[in-house]
């Protein structure tokens, strides 16, 4: 493990080197430049870009490196999702640049650590858990689990005439571990590789094409100090269930794998003005392996998300900019348990399989953000409403749980430049959801118990309604030639009658 | 204003391609969750005493499924709703049934089946079950019989360094105070025509030695699963012969006061003994070391006292000899009723079998420790009853036929 840490951190190293050395190509970044990009109308077009390499051509026409370290603090009186923890300590150190090389080529890369500890973790000894659930290895005492976890990715697009193409990779190893009983030690190695084609069909638009293929790999070790615990380590397979095959201290480790393809069709403006499209579909296979019987696969899932995203900018008289936007989002999930016959020692033949787990969540939303600008300051306001439904059931034993939100919110956002040294940030805003809960059905669902105990206060927090706001303050200054920003920001939600969620988080970042 | 409708025509495009890939996606994904189920099929094997005619008059099938865990209790007779998922299961019968005897009588007997690691699948629906017939109140049985002995030092004898267990067989705590251990009197080796009516051997059950386990009714109890280990001596006898068994952690010993100055039995102070309400020998009583007589619990009618035992059932006697062919009298033997029995069992090796002491109610055959009486191979070993399966609790359930051939086998005792 210290020698692919080495390797990582050289690797860091590596590509913190790197992003200096574009950045000192660019043109040097002004304070009006930065104000706009930090606009929230042009964060969220420049989003869209991002989806297909080819496309990055096309995201902005200023370079932008940065250096960057940010704390958040995360606390929640009762966990929104007990497998998530509740509450997290991280530290991140990231550095990243976006770089023309000229009209027709641009390159991107960033880098970046993370380290911290998530907080009273439950019944899942793996990490990323809403990408590898329902089927996790776990247990009711659970624990923090310290992380560190690094990222690197970078990409190049270049133009040809009408054409564009673009390649792009990123990586994360992380690594979690728990140094007391159970003790924990997760890594995770998740590589991501895809490529773009565009055609600009005007002078005002660009429609473009990308294919990306994912490959994931964790692997979970589980330990136990005292010989004399009483941790019983359930595999669990969703909603309360589990295979009581496979439950006990015997079965410590397991192990993930997916490979994934994703598809994306754009069609993006090229100047920022008019129409920006985007579709997306994504899907991978999970399969969970346990390591202490011959790598024996006992689930998978199929995994389907498709997003959506339609904006359109008009630029008024008067400073006045609309970018109204349809946001949607649908992730569907199909769980499927490998069923085994009698052991022969430690071999089980698989005799068929059942698929009785499905989870499915949607989110619609509407926005309408309104820029007003006049000189060097400028005022967004963006009211927004949505709608969002999750849904999870398990077909034997019947459990069916489920909520849907009506989310209304007015968000706003005001930036100012003052005398030729100072940037302003100041943005709040606040949302109601009003939850509308499904007839839940949780048969032979024992509620006593510390498992059942989960789903039900899993379920209280996604049926809750929730009442946020949030508030952020940043300031830029030119020291040299960087500019220098410090932003703080916090948040809090009310989950009614279940408890209050805290979040904060304060960067420091150069940026040049 | 031209690029404007060119732009307007491009997002109803896209919109109308959004959702129709959508709309694709929804409609190709599996929204019915619900579970492949398949029919409950039993191959099932009857016991030969079963007629062809018989009336299933209730009973309930458990199949507890392995991998999940999760059970399906099915009312007997089954009917075409009866399904189950695929899986690996755990199945635990039993059912009242009614048929003619051979004497033209009506009865109703209880079947039971256990199997274990049955797979049922889309290749594979039906379980076989091999169903005997089962008396509920069997609920203790020997699990394991130790007679032979280990081998002495001389190489040339058993130790006494025997043994039986008795196994809780159901999913109940039971109680073993009370429980009398009996040996028959009569060997399973001899051609001996009985005439007394009532030593007939489908009459009673006659006995030589009547060893009760001691208690006030709930004083010994066995959880499910669990047995207690009763020996001749709760001794080590590993310090005497290496190889042999160290009995310090019995649970109870049989003790006898002998009348012999010449043989004497060791009594450890640790482990109770046995209550003696009788034995035919007058120094101390040795388990069948050839293992050519039969064994049964005895559970006596409540409130039955040795002295009133010994007082109303002798069981003196006439017999014919096979040898001789003269009629001589059997004694120092006692009754006892196939009422009272909760398990019995033959044992006899193969070339010396006769006919067996005990009913074939009780037990059809017997089991058999070596093919020659005096084979030298036997000792060391001992009869263990085979495991039928693990019941809708959890429990192990051993075989219980009443056909001591088939439940039991002959494994090492170390």
């Amino acid at each position: 493990m210290s020698e692919v840490s080495g390797f990582q951190h050289r690797l860091t190293l590596i590509a913190v080197a790197m992003i200096p050395f574009f950045g000192v190509m660019a043109q040097p970044l002004s304070l009006t430049e930065l104000q706009r990009l930090s606009q929230p109308v042009n964060a969220a077009l420049m989003q869209r870009y991002e989806s297909n390499p080819a496309t990055m051509l096309f995201r902005d026409s200023v370079s932008l490196s940065s250096f960057a370290v940010s704390g958040e603090y995360d606390r929640q009186d009762k966990p929104v999702m007990e497998q998530l923890g509740d509450g997290s300590d991280l530290f991140g150190v990231s550095a990243g640049s976006y770089t023309r090389l000229g009209a027709e080529s641009v390159v991107w890369g960033n880098a970046s650590f993370l380290t911290g500890t998530y907080r009273s973790v439950r019944w899942t000894d793996c990490i990323d858990y809403s990408r590898v659930a329902p089927y996790v290895l776990g247990d009711e005492a659970g624990g923090d689990l310290s992380t560190r976890s690094y990222r690197f990715s970078g990409g190049y697009a270049r133009g040809f005439s009408r054409w564009t193409v673009g390649v792009h990779a990123a990586y994360r190893a992380e690594i979690a571990y728990r140094n007391r009983d159970p003790r924990v030690k997760t890594v995770v190695s998740d590589l991501d590789i895809a490529l773009g084609g565009g055609y600009t069909v005007n002078d005002h638009s660009v429609i473009g094409l990308n294919a990306g293929v994912n490959i994931y790999n964790q692997s979970c070790d589980l330990d136990f100090y005292n010989p004399l615990n009483e941790i019983n380590t359930y595999t669990l397979t969703g909603m309360g269930t589990y295979y009581r095959r496979f439950m006990g201290n015997a079965n410590k480790n397991s192990g993930y794998s997916s490979f994934g393809y994703s598809l994306g069709l754009q069609w993006l403006p090229v100047s920022g003005q008019g129409l920006a499209a985007t579709l997306g579909y994504t899907g991978y296979r999970m399969e969970q392996q346990l390591r202490n019987y011959n790598n024996l696969t006992l689930g998978y899932t199929d995994n389907d998300i498709l997003d959506l995203g339609i904006s359109y900018r008009h630029q008024f008289g008067g400073g006045i900019m609309i970018q109204p936007t349809i946001d949607g989002n649908q992730f569907r999930r199909k769980g499927t348990e490998n069923i085994f016959g009698s052991s022969a020692g430690s071999s089980y033949d698989r005799i068929g399989s059942s698929s009785p787990y499905r989870f499915e969540r949607s989110r619609f939303g509407l926005s309408v953000p309104v820029r007003f600008e006049k000189g060097r300051t400028s005022i967004t306001l963006t009211p927004d409403i949505a709608y969002e439904s999750e849904k999870e059931s398990y077909a034997d034993p019947l459990r069916r749980l489920g909520a849907s939100h009506v989310i209304s919110g007015l968000d706003a956002d005001f930036s100012a430049v003052s005398g030729k040294s100072w940037l302003w940030n100041l943005s709040a805003g606040v949302s109601y959801a009003k939850a509308d809960p499904m007839e839940e059905i949780l048969t032979d669902l024992e509620q006593d118990t510390p498992l059942g105990q989960c789903v039900l206060s899993n379920y209280s927090m996604l049926k809750a309604d929730r009442s946020a706001f949030n508030v952020s303050a940043g300031v830029s200054r030119p020291v040299m030639n960087f500019i220098v920003t410090l932003r703080v920001a916090y948040r809090m939600t009310d989950y009614k009658g279940e408890g209050l969620r805290h979040g904060a988080a304060v960067t420091l970042a150069a940026e040049f | 204003m031209t690029s404007n409708k060119i732009q307007i025509k491009n997002l109803f495009l896209s919109v109308a391609l959004c959702s129709a890939m959508g709309l694709s996606v929804a409609s190709c994904s599996d929204d019915d969750n619900t579970v492949v189920t398949y029919p409950v099929v039993i191959a099932p094997t009857y016991p030969a005493e079963l007629p062809s005619s018989y009336t299933v008059e209730s009973g309930t099938i458990t199949y507890k499924e392995l991998n999940s865990g999760r059970t399906y209790t099915f009312e007997l007779p089954l009917t075409d709703s009866d399904v189950i998922p695929a899986g690996t299961y755990d199945i635990d019968g039993q059912m009242e049934v009614s048929f003619v005897n051979d004497e033209g009588t009506s009865v109703t007997r209880t079947l039971r089946a256990v199997a274990s690691q049955q797979v049922i699948s889309s290749t594979a629906q039906s379980a076989s079950l091999k169903w005997f017939f089962y008396n509920p109140s069997n609920t203790l049985v020997f699990g394991e019989i130790y007679f032979a002995g280990s081998l002495n030092a001389a190489g040339t004898n058993g130790l006494y360094d025997t043994y039986f267990t008795i196994y809780n067989n159901t999913d109940e705590v039971q109680y073993a105070d009370g429980l009398a251990i009996v040996e028959s009197k009569l060997l399973n080796t001899d051609a001996n025509v009985i005439i007394t009516p009532a030593n007939q051997r489908e009459a009673n059950f006659t006995v030589q030695t009547v060893y009760v386990i001691p208690g006030s009714g709930q004083d010994v109890a066995i959880a499910p699963g669990e047995s207690i280990k009763i020996v001749d001596q709760a001794i080590d006898w590993t310090a005497q012969v290496p190889g042999a068994l160290n009995h310090t952690d019995a649970d109870f010993e049989w003790y006898d006061e002998s009348t012999s100055a010449s043989v004497k039995d060791t009594d450890n102070p640790d482990v109770p003994n046995l209550d003696k309400w009788y034995s035919y020998s007058p120094t101390i009583w040795i388990a069948s070391n050839q293992c050519n007589r039969s064994y049964a619990l005895v559970r006596f009618p409540e409130g039955m006292t040795a002295e009133q035992y010994l007082a109303e059932y002798d069981g003196t006697y006439k017999y014919i000899s096979s040898v001789t062919q003269k009629e001589m009298t059997g004694t120092k033997c006692y009754l006892v009723k196939y009422d009272w029995i909760i398990d019995g069992v033959n044992l006899c090796p193969v070339e010396s079998w006769i006919q067996g002491a005990l009913s074939t109610s009780v037990d059809a055959s017997y089991a058999a420790i070596s093919e020659a009486k005096t084979d030298k191979n036997r000792f060391g070993k001992k009869f263990v009853r085979k495991v039928a399966g693990v019941s809708a609790a959890g429990n192990t359930v051993l075989m219980d036929t009443n056909d001591s051939a088939k439940d039991f086998e002959i494994v090492s005792a170390k």
